[in-house]
């Protein structure tokens, strides 16, 4: 891929991140679901440039989405959005592009809500006090449901945009 | 890049392991205290075990109102967008925690139940 073509891909899925998660906002909070629990749909975006561009570009990504919840949600949103997105990327982007990974999609993309989950847990924990970690196990349960989620779109976007590229 | 390996279903089976193993080491005991905070200082701390049968305490703080009665705190309503700590309901039990982030108000359940077994 030429330089040109990276940094365009690149600003599509940010702009492709920002949107979903902006969307997923709107929805209503989830039966059976511990309160404030979302679909992490946006990091389907962010796992797919980390394997298709490099980590760097996920990255790129993740902060832009964070200051798009600085502009709309305010400063604890940022720190939320910034301390989760970084992790996950950086534990999806390692699983993702190691060679002769043993994980299949879902797995990864299990472990990356999972950081996700976690790392916002402990942000909230600095803000407020630790009795928050009470929300973990809960949440842990939640990434099984929507890391699945994410990593099976993930594996559909990957054979998809395969299929087209040796066409 | 395949959608589920075998490892894959260890992964799932670690994370379950890991909720579950937090979950039962986390106090399981009805509290008898609650506190607020507010930007990390305590700014009240009610007995509710010890209020009367009727007895309901509002605290109003940075746009959240608190209710406090003899079983337990919940938050009543809230400023903010998320409503994330009205809909965490009434808690009741050591360490349970109803927080309200973008206000930096929580209510903290501590301390054990001073008697055992009171019901109903």
């Amino acid at each position: 891929m030429k330089k040109t073509q990276k940094i365009t891909l690149n600003a599509l899925l940010a702009a492709l991140a920002v949107s979903i998660s902006a969307a997923e906002g709107l929805l209503p909070a989830f039966a059976f679901m511990p309160p404030g629990a979302k679909p992490g749909l946006s990091n389907i975006v962010t796992m797919y440039a980390s394997k298709t561009l490099s980590v760097y570009n996920a990255l790129v990504i993740v902060v832009l989405k964070a200051f798009f919840a600085l502009f709309t949600r305010g400063a604890t949103a940022f720190c939320m959005s910034l301390a989760g997105g970084v992790i996950s990327t950086l534990v999806t982007a390692y699983l993702l592009n190691r060679k002769n990974g043993r994980l299949g999609c879902i797995g990864i993309g299990v472990l990356g809500a999972a950081a996700h989950n976690t790392a916002q847990i402990a942000v909230a924990a600095l803000i407020t006090n630790s009795g928050i970690f009470y929300y973990l196990p809960f949440l842990l349960i939640a990434s099984i449901v929507t890391g699945s989620i994410t990593g099976s779109i993930l594996h559909l976007t990957f054979s998809f945009t395969e299929k087209r590229s040796t066409e | 890049m395949k959608i589920l390996k075998q490892r894959d279903i260890l992964v799932l089976a670690c994370v379950l392991a890991v909720a579950a193993l937090l979950y039962f080491c986390m106090p399981n005991k009805k509290g008898s205290i609650a506190e607020i905070e507010y930007d990390g200082n305590r700014v009240a701390e009610v007995h509710f075990a010890a209020l009367g049968e009727n007895e309901v305490k509002t605290f109003e703080i940075n746009g959240v109102t608190i209710k406090i009665d003899r079983e337990g705190a919940h938050v009543a309503a809230s400023v903010c967008k998320g409503q994330v700590c009205v809909h965490t309901g009434k808690i009741s039990k050591a360490g349970q925690t109803a927080v309200c982030l973008p206000q930096r108000v929580s209510v903290r359940i501590t301390g054990n139940a001073p008697f055992d077994g009171i019901t109903g």
